[in-house]
């Protein structure tokens, strides 16, 4: 069995060195190029489709909710709800096998278009052919040519003269989008985590451990090991107490570390692991806020003194940040970073808001409270009053008895006479 | 001159007993991409607090409309409507119009001809040859 | 008094595709990447450009085109109604078009100088923004090994699937959709540009399935017109070199100057972190 390395390094790592003096790790450490998975925060599916709903995408109680639509689930959070639902229909449908299809219309039920379009029934009584698979990708069973009617060998064979009772075939759509055709570990996983710290504690924490790194490197005299590439899982126990080292400026200039910097410096090398014990599922917890700002107490104020005019210095310090917080300090600002204290600047920097909603929540929430004033963020559509007036649940009523689709075009997609009519199929 | 009594009813005229205001609606539509809604954005974030807070009589309802210049529709009691495209505008321009449109009722811009509007007879009686002193001829 | 330094050089960071690893820190000439924005030039540019983009294929007949005899439809006088002469006349319908657009050039002129000064003007205002990212020779969007093995092995188009080239595309879609959406380049952050010096197969077939994420262009195709658009540009560096070095004619002279002490042309490209 293929010796499976512990920690994650991000997609593309062995090009990302050119230099050959890198201490470069041995062929079981370099792991195919998509066949490694997500970084420390995510462990399972659940909790990155769990962890990417952060706390500002729900709906903010001070804007209006009528003549807008109503919120609708954005893409991340529908593909869990879909496998979920199709999970549970593949587990009635053994139950359930005189399930004659929807009785209901076709196109006004969204659970009965997600049956269609996601049930491929890979029964295995039904043919034995061997799944395609390669690593964490499965492409669909290769096609079969079934016998004709008359050559069928079983004699009580009779071929069906209606839908009912039948497997039903779906097309490939959306093949990739299935999680067992498509496994978490064959995900990209870049340099930077998926989701962006924006939290100014974390943040900082995240400063203090790159400028402990980089010094650590440097007092030991590993020059050349800053510009690569390090690893990023340690346990939260270990990180707490790095960031608990007393992190001084001396009178000089010169950094004093709290700390012994050989660890540090041996923390930061590539490694595989032997024991077999330690999988995937035991990743370190991130820091919490709460924690970062405990520690952030208990710190030296001269630390925010240290000097990143030094440009190897810069460059690695300014390089861990972003593997860590994924805060990326642009071009342009970066000879104006000559302390810490500025980089500290740069980075919990918020952005400018987007949109004039997000900037009306910001600063002039006044505005948002009149009483004779109502602001919606998104754009009132012809529906919009229907819905607010309470009309709309009405129509949808009426709309099911005529077996009319609610929402678009139902099964009757637009355009199919004009593409006929100009050649096409 | 004779002296007759007026036999009229009172009729009800908006400001004699109570005002009111015939805008009973604005809204406001921005975008935030296009460069003509600039001047509209600034105007919501600096000067539509104060105007609103003005008129609580008008419902104000501020509303994204994307890839399409900046507009303020008033609405009025006799159902009828009346936009004015403010693309390009500076934020006080756009005051300027909110308003005219808050001072506007929604009947449509007639030509006013005669330089007196009232709904009297003349003060001083139309000419009678029956009454008066007479001519001297 | 001593004047105020003004940088001569700005740094740019040098990342690793895709992984967005920054590699290494060179050093540019201000006067390449950090000009001041003139919207005006820009302007100028953009216009320029579009102009010459201009098919001008639009065309109209006149009266003289117009099919049909010339003979006058009826007498000069004695009718009671109004003169005529021909049908082609452009009051009568069917009649021709009185000054209806023909086919035409119209393309416009614009000094190479201030041409090449907007094109660096349009990298400037990127660059200042933080929307230029520079990655390294040879871009070209790797697919994961294992698919490749599954292509090989015959898993997609094998057996009586006629579909096989939608299932490849529906991957390599998803793939370069995740590798956009992993580093914040796809279509929530705004789509992206990738500038290369010379075609990718696998980065310009990919991207081209997935238009609303980004686009892949050779340097070549590049406008200023372009570099404008999306949210941000990712060029390969000898491609930003190129773009640099063919774009540049405002600031190396013609003669030959032979004093040494006078300023030299603009420097990129040198290294200052490896």
């Amino acid at each position: 069995m293929r010796r499976i390395p512990r920690l994650r390094r991000p997609s593309g790592l062995t090009s990302s060195t050119t230099k050959l003096s890198r201490p470069t790790a041995g062929p079981s450490n370099i792991t195919p190029f998509s066949s490694s998975s997500q970084s420390q925060s995510q462990p399972t599916i659940a909790s990155r489709s769990a962890s990417r709903s952060t706390p500002s995408s729900s709906y903010p109680s001070n804007l209006s909710r009528f003549y807008s639509s109503q919120q609708t689930p954005t893409p991340e959070k529908a593909t869990p709800v879909k496998a979920t639902l199709v999970q549970e229909q593949q587990a009635q449908e053994p139950e359930n096998p005189e399930n004659p299809g929807n009785p209901e219309n076709p196109g006004t039920d969204l659970q009965f278009k997600a049956r269609i379009a996601d049930e491929i029934e890979e029964d295995r009584e039904w043919v034995d052919v061997e799944a395609v698979s390669e690593g964490p990708y499965t492409a669909p069973r290769p096609r079969v040519e079934a016998a004709r009617a008359d050559e069928v060998a079983d004699p009580d064979y009779a071929p069906a003269s209606s839908a009912a009772g039948l497997r039903t075939v779906g097309g490939l759509a959306g093949w990739w989008n299935r999680r067992d055709n498509w496994a978490a570990r064959g995900d990209f996983v870049g340099f930077r985590p998926r989701d962006k710290v924006v939290e100014s504690s974390l943040i900082e924490a995240a400063v203090r451990r790159a400028v402990i790194e980089v010094s650590a490197l440097r007092e030991i005299g590993r020059e050349d090991d800053l510009i690569g590439v390090w690893p990023t899982t340690v346990s939260n126990g270990d990180l707490q107490g790095l960031l608990a080292w007393d992190l001084k400026r001396a009178e000089d200039g010169a950094v004093v570390l709290g700390g012994d910097a050989a660890t540090v410096a041996e923390g930061l090398r590539w490694r595989d692991d032997e024991d077999g014990t330690d999988d995937y599922a035991a990743l370190p917890e991130a820091l919490t806020t709460d924690q970062a700002a405990a520690l952030s107490q208990t710190w030296d104020p001269s630390w925010k003194t240290i000097s990143l005019a030094d440009h190897r210095i810069r460059f690695a310090v300014t390089k861990r940040v972003f593997q860590l917080t994924g805060q990326l300090v642009p071009d342009h600002q970066l000879t104006s970073i000559t302390t810490v204290q500025t980089l500290l600047h740069v980075l919990k920097k918020p952005p400018k808001p987007a949109t004039l909603t997000q900037e009306l929540q910001k600063r002039h929430l006044d505005l948002l409270e009149l009483p004779n004033v109502t602001v919606v963020p998104k754009r009132v559509t012809r529906g919009d009053k229907e819905i607010a007036l309470g009309r709309f649940k009405l129509m949808q009523d009426e709309f099911k008895k005529r077996k009319i689709p609610a929402y678009g075009h139902g099964y009757a997609r637009k355009g199919k006479e004009i593409s006929r009519l100009r050649g096409g199929t | 001159m004779t002296i007759r009594a007026l036999e009229k009813v009172s009729v009800g005229q908006n400001g004699i007993g109570a005002f009111i205001l015939q805008c009973r609606k604005l809204d406001v539509h921005y975008c935030n991409q296009s460069g003509s809604s600039r001047g509209m954005n600034s105007f919501i974030k600096s000067q539509l607090s104060k105007f609103a807070s003005l008129n609580p009589q008008i419902e104000f309802a501020v509303s994204p409309r994307p890839r399409k210049h900046p507009v303020l529709i008033g609405h009025y009691i006799n159902g009828k409507h009346k936009s004015i495209c403010v693309k390009n505008m500076d934020s006080l321009q756009i005051l300027k119009k909110a308003e005219l449109l808050r001072d506007a009722s929604g009947d449509k811009i007639k030509r006013v001809n005669k330089p007196i509007t009232s709904i009297n007879e003349s003060v001083r009686g139309v000419w009678s040859p029956y009454h008066g002193n007479g001519m001297a001829v | 008094m001593p004047f105020p330094r003004i940088a001569t050089t700005v740094p740019v960071t040098v990342f690793n595709f895709p992984s967005f690893e920054p590699q290494r820190l060179e050093s540019w000439s201000s006067k390449h990447l950090n000009l001041p924005l003139r919207r005006d030039i820009l302007h100028l540019a953009v216009v320029y450009e579009g102009d010459n983009t201009r098919q001008g294929t639009a065309s109209s007949k006149t009266r003289h085109e117009v099919h049909g005899s010339h003979k006058k439809m009826q007498a000069q006088k004695g009718l009671g109604r109004a003169r005529v002469g021909t049908k082609q006349s452009p009051l009568r319908r069917g009649g021709g078009k009185s000054f209806g657009p023909k086919p035409r050039d119209f393309g416009t002129k614009i000094t190479r100088k201030a041409y090449d000064l907007a094109w660096r003007t349009a990298l400037s205002y990127r660059y200042r923004r933080g929307e230029l990212l520079v990655c390294q020779d040879g871009m070209e969007l790797p697919l994961p090994t294992d698919f490749e093995a599954l292509l090989q092995r015959g898993g997609l188009h094998g057996g009586l699937r006629e579909n096989g080239a939608e299932l490849e595309a529906g991957f390599r879609a998803k793939w370069v959709k995740q590798v956009l959406d992993a580093n914040d380049w796809g279509r929530k952050a705004g789509r992206s540009t990738f500038i290369t010096s010379s075609h990718r197969e696998n980065l310009f077939e990919a991207l081209d399935l997935v238009p609303n994420w980004g686009r892949a262009l050779d340097v070549g195709d590049v406008d200023v017109k372009d570099l404008l658009e999306t949210g941000r540009i990712v060029v390969e560096r000898d491609a930003l070199m190129h773009m640099i070095e063919s774009h540049q004619s405002d600031l190396t002279p013609n003669v030959f100057v032979t004093n040494a002490t006078l300023p030299s042309k603009a420097v990129s490209g040198g290294i200052i972190v490896e």
